[in-house]
């Protein structure tokens, strides 16, 4: 067990740190590193909040954009100081079902947002793809994305927990910093 | 002296995620399309062009998304594809990068259907900041899938359709494109040297093992 720093949050409302995970099936290591990732970033910033939205059951409808429990999700991820996003590692990156979803938003939805991106692979070959497909994408979106990106093995499944741990208690002051600043990336042209 | 005749069309396959109908995205697909089977007559060839329209198979592209289920309308989408001889893949682009859509029937498809395959690369945004999603981003895909990619990716933002520029560079991918598909390339990859290249069990329908998976028993041990 290690020592917990506490991170004071945004002090008059809770700190909203909420998970997206982009695998299409049930119960998947995404989601448990996602759920281990908010939960031990809740448990270090102060007057947090968690939730999680999981793209498994909302999959079917992602690509109909007339449906409204799709457009509530999209509400709850734009509503995040903190986000997570967690995807499998498919043909060398992020999953084409998060990218689905995330095309649903509008222009720029997450300016003033902290955002991590999570790939799991099931080998180290695709380290990179991280930094080099998936962090761009966020910063397209608006969001801050203040650490690099986090590249997981499937196999480190028992060590999930513990791995979180660490990186909430040294990345969660980087993460409340951003989310704070309320700025983003330059748009040019 | 007869002019020889080509027995064989060439199968050209449009793969498009254009969500509209008409859409710019179709547009740049099918005018790649269209120059390349008039290229092709130059050189005394004849193209048979199919159209995947991913739009109209989303439904089925969710459901193999999340459960495997390859319904029988991907199932003869993957099935032309396998069949091409050559393959223009467009997309719209959104949050600078090819659509969900887009990524998501690939991600379906199995890794090595595509191989050696020559495939123009095509990409339409609303504004030209994003020229290089073909070539930051889709290439990288088509590399993983271990197609014959044309050197030249088309990308066209509204100001471009105006561009007689963008029909030279349509001209150049479609050349590329007929070159590479009548030189058989994909074909003699198969023939001599399809072992050597990274297989997963029934990710091409047997061809990828030296058992035959269409007979009864394998169909009914695979579960198809």
């Amino acid at each position: 067990m290690t020592a917990q720093r506490g991170y004071a949050g945004n002090g008059e409302r809770a700190t909203r740190i909420v998970g997206l995970v982009g695998n299409p099936r049930a119960e998947s290591r995404t989601h448990g590193l996602s759920r281990s990732l908010i939960r031990a970033l809740g448990r270090v910033i102060t007057g947090s909040v968690t939730s999680e939205v999981d793209l498994t059951s909302l999959a079917p409808r992602v690509l109909d954009p007339s449906a409204e429990v799709v457009s509530a999700a999209l509400e709850q991820v734009q509503s995040a100081d903190i986000l997570v996003v967690a995807s499998p590692t498919y043909k060398a990156a992020y999953s084409g079902l998060l990218k689905a979803f995330l095309d649903r938003f509008g222009n720029r939805p997450l300016v003033g947002t902290a955002a991590v991106p999570v790939l799991l692979g099931g080998a180290p070959d695709h380290l990179l793809a991280v930094d080099v497909h998936f962090t761009p994408l966020l910063l397209e979106l608006g969001a801050l994305v203040p650490a690099r990106g986090l590249f997981v093995l499937e196999s480190d499944v028992a060590g999930f927990d513990e791995f979180a741990a660490n990186w909430a208690e040294t990345h969660a002051h980087l993460l409340l910093a951003a989310s704070r600043a309320g700025v983003s990336p330059p748009v040019t042209a | 002296m007869s002019i020889p005749e080509e027995t064989e069309p060439l199968r050209l396959v449009v793969v498009s995620a254009g969500t509209s109908d008409p859409s710019s995205t179709r547009l740049l697909a099918d005018r790649t399309a269209e120059r390349t089977a008039a290229l092709a007559a130059s050189h005394r060839k004849t193209v048979t062009i199919s159209v995947i329209e991913l739009r109209e198979i989303s439904a089925d592209i969710s459901a193999a998304l999340v459960t495997e289920l390859v319904t029988p309308k991907l199932r003869k989408a993957a099935g032309i594809l396998g069949e091409a001889d050559g393959i223009i893949a467009a997309t719209p682009v959104y949050k600078a990068g090819p659509s969900g859509l887009f990524t998501s029937f690939f991600h379906v498809l199995d890794n090595d259907l595509l191989i050696g395959k020559p495939v123009v690369l095509a990409a339409t945004a609303g504004t030209a900041r994003h020229s290089l999603v073909a070539d930051d981003q889709m290439r990288p895909l088509f590399a993983y899938l271990r197609t014959m990619t044309a050197p030249t990716s088309l990308f066209a933002a509204p100001e471009d359709w105006s561009d007689p520029a963008l029909n030279g560079r349509v001209d150049r991918a479609a050349l590329e494109l007929v070159l590479l598909m009548e030189s058989g390339f994909a074909r003699k990859i198969r023939d001599e040297s399809w072992q050597s290249y990274q297989h997963s069990y029934g990710s091409a329908g047997g061809a990828e093992v030296a058992i035959d998976l269409d007979t009864d028993l394998m169909r009914l041990a695979t579960g198809g």
